[in-house]
């Protein structure tokens, strides 16, 4: 776009035949890209029903597996971060806080909770 | 505290991870490994222009196509159930797993849609020279991306280059360079790529054997028997040397799963590798049974693999759990005191932040800091917790090592009786080569079973415990979604099994015979 305004401001009939024929040429790169997946699709044999299986087995997977049986534990039951990592962090310390009861009830039982207590 | 957890929940989810990865395994080795093989094929038909080599190259590329296809996706499950069995470790490991898998998906989305493409759909539609130069970077590109989630894998064994932050509980990665060069990643990576291609290697000398057998393609099956026969021979030596390497580094960084490996109970200097035996079942940690009922041994090789010194001492599985103060080697015991400092000080500090306790919470985290490298052992009750499955780790060590041994004389007797051009009346060598594949499937997963079993009861190595690292979910949640993977699964080997068959009954049709 900005190399079209420049040749324009210049009146340059044949800058701007030569840039139209580079957007022609860039036009065909696409389109030969363009053809050469869909060609390369088109003449597939065993491919088709590969495609077919791994659309299935996508659809499967997000459609089904992870819609309904794999739920993001963290991200579907807590709404921010912050709440995310109180609780993983609660499941790390959640042993020291059991033994420090069982402690209470048996004093002798643990000697490295002294900062604890 | 382990009593605590619902184990079978625990148990459950570890099934289903293994069967998934088991099951991801199939595909991955045969496509890291093939793509290099094609790219050879290939590379000849581009220097000879021989139509016959464009056929065995397009025919191998299609079998690589379905094995592409069925495998694809996967490994997305093994996400799937991070985030829902395994929600502790997938929150706490995020930050450093981020940047890897990142990067390989973004490898394996622009690998896909370009080069791969151009591979397949490429025959005689680009120049000659970039649909080879295609081709080569579908190998290269394929075998890339592998590079970054076994940095992941590395990085549970060796969590390096991280710093652990006790307000968001999160290993945060500080130091790239470290986790990339991780030195178990360098030898994961090497071991898994070699060993991969030595698969790939296998899977056609199958497939070329039948051919043979069945007097069908012979031609094409010769050519494709020379190429992977010296293919899968340079690939035997690799992964004798990456396995090396491998062993090393888990001698170093992971002494009890060596000690597993080699169902090694009591420390010895010049101690001997296991060339045969038999895990005792009965031996129980800290009797005085050996542990193996049956043993050949040769003296002296399992301490210069382990330390490169064959007088040097190698502990083992009693003196890691008890304690060996002559070598300064600490017992779990002690590790578990330092675990539960750790634990204790997390919590302490957590509730002085939430408090406000500014100096409580500084006292708390100096303490925490100094004791966290045992964090792990914090949730232990006991020290034989921290030994992984013998039984089970001796027997996959020993069974890849064996086939390992193996395969190298299948591939000299199949370069020699091609060389003698007597291949075609060895049936005894070409009924043999036609199970190789699954043999080398076997390898595969009894290595993988040395990996991942091996290093229990960690999910990261000396942090994090697998039975801390799960989500609170019922057993029989998981045990649902176990057999709809089991089913979904066996559909899908069933397909591929049956497409691939379908095609190497067809066979490359366009050869002149």
């Amino acid at each position: 776009m900005y190399e079209e305004t420049e040749y324009r401001s210049y009146n340059c009939n044949s800058c701007i035949l030569i840039h139209t024929m580079q957007i022609q040429q860039q036009s065909n790169i696409f389109l030969r890209v363009y053809r050469f997946y869909g060609d390369g699709f088109r003449r597939m044999t065993v491919g088709k029903t590969l495609w077919k299986i791994i659309f299935i087995k996508l659809i499967v997977m997000f459609g089904v597996l992870k819609l309904f049986f794999f739920p993001d534990f963290l991200a579907t039951n807590f709404n921010t971060d912050k709440e995310r990592a109180d609780y993983v962090l609660n499941e790390l310390t959640r042993s020291v806080q059991q033994d420090f009861f069982i402690t209470q009830k048996n004093p002798q039982k643990d000697s490295t909770k002294g900062v604890e207590e | 505290m382990i009593e605590n957890f619902d184990l079978t929940m625990v148990n459950w989810a570890r099934a289903q991870f293994a069967l998934t990865a088991l099951y991801h395994w199939i595909f991955v080795p045969l496509t890291l490994g093939i793509t290099w093989i094609i790219a050879f094929y290939h590379t000849i038909y581009y220097r000879t222009g021989s139509e016959e080599w464009k056929n065995l190259t397009r025919f191998w590329m299609t079998l690589f196509g379905i094995n592409f296809a069925i495998g694809v996706a996967t490994g997305i499950i093994l996400e799937f159930e991070f985030g829902t069995n395994w929600s502790n470790y997938s929150w706490m490991v995020g930050d450093i797993f981020g940047a890897p898998l990142a990067i390989e998906g973004i490898f394996a989305f622009f690998l896909e849609a370009t080069f791969f493409a151009v591979m397949f759909f490429g025959w005689n539609r680009v120049s000659k020279k970039f649909h080879l130069f295609s081709t080569w970077m579908v190998a290269i590109g394929s075998n890339l991306s592998a590079v970054w989630i076994l940095v992941a894998n590395a990085w549970m064994q060796r969590p390096v280059g991280q710093v652990f932050n006790p307000d968001s509980a999160r290993f945060e990665m500080n130091n790239f360079a470290e986790v990339v060069f991780n030195p178990i990643a360098v030898s994961k990576f090497t071991h898994t790529t070699s060993s991969s291609m030595l698969f790939a290697s296998l899977f056609i000398i199958s497939i070329s054997s039948w051919y043979l057998l069945k007097g069908r393609h012979e031609k094409m099956a010769r050519r494709s028997i020379m190429v992977a026969a010296v293919f899968g021979l340079v690939s035997s030596a690799f992964v004798g040397f990456t396995g090396d390497e491998a062993a090393y580094e888990v001698a170093q960084h992971q002494p009890m799963k060596l000690a597993a490996m080699e169902g090694l109970y009591k420390g010895e200097e010049g101690a001997g590798i296991v060339l045969m035996g038999m895990v005792d079942s009965d031996k129980k940690i800290g009797d005085d049974q050996d542990g193996l009922s049956f043993k050949i041994k040769i003296p002296g090789i399992l301490s210069l693999l382990a330390n490169r010194s064959s007088g040097s001492f190698v502990p083992g599985i009693e003196d890691l759990v008890y304690g060996n103060p002559d070598h300064k080697i600490m017992g779990v015991d002690d590790k578990i005191v330092k675990g539960k400092i750790a634990l204790t000080q997390l919590d302490a500090y957590k509730k002085a932040s939430k408090n406000g306790d500014t100096a409580a919470a500084t006292a708390a985290l100096t303490m925490f800091q100094a004791n966290k490298e045992y964090l792990g052992y914090g949730f232990l009750t006991k020290p034989e917790e921290a030994v992984p499955p013998v039984g089970l780790t001796f027997n996959a060590f020993h069974l890849m090592v064996a086939l390992g041994t193996v395969f190298p004389l299948v591939f000299l007797a199949f370069l020699y009786f091609s060389w003698k051009d007597t291949l075609k009346e060895q049936k005894w060598l070409l009924k043999g080569g036609t199970v190789m594949v699954f043999l080398g499937l076997f390898a595969h997963w009894s290595g993988w079973i040395v990996a991942e079993v091996g290093r229990q009861p960690w999910a990261i190595q000396d942090l994090l415990p697998v039975t801390v690292a799960r989500t609170n979910l019922t057993a029989g949640t998981v045990a649902t979604t176990f057999f709809m993977f089991l089913i979904l699964f066996t559909l899908l080997l069933i397909a591929e099994v049956s497409i691939m068959l379908r095609q190497i009954n067809i066979g490359p049709k366009e050869v002149s015979e």
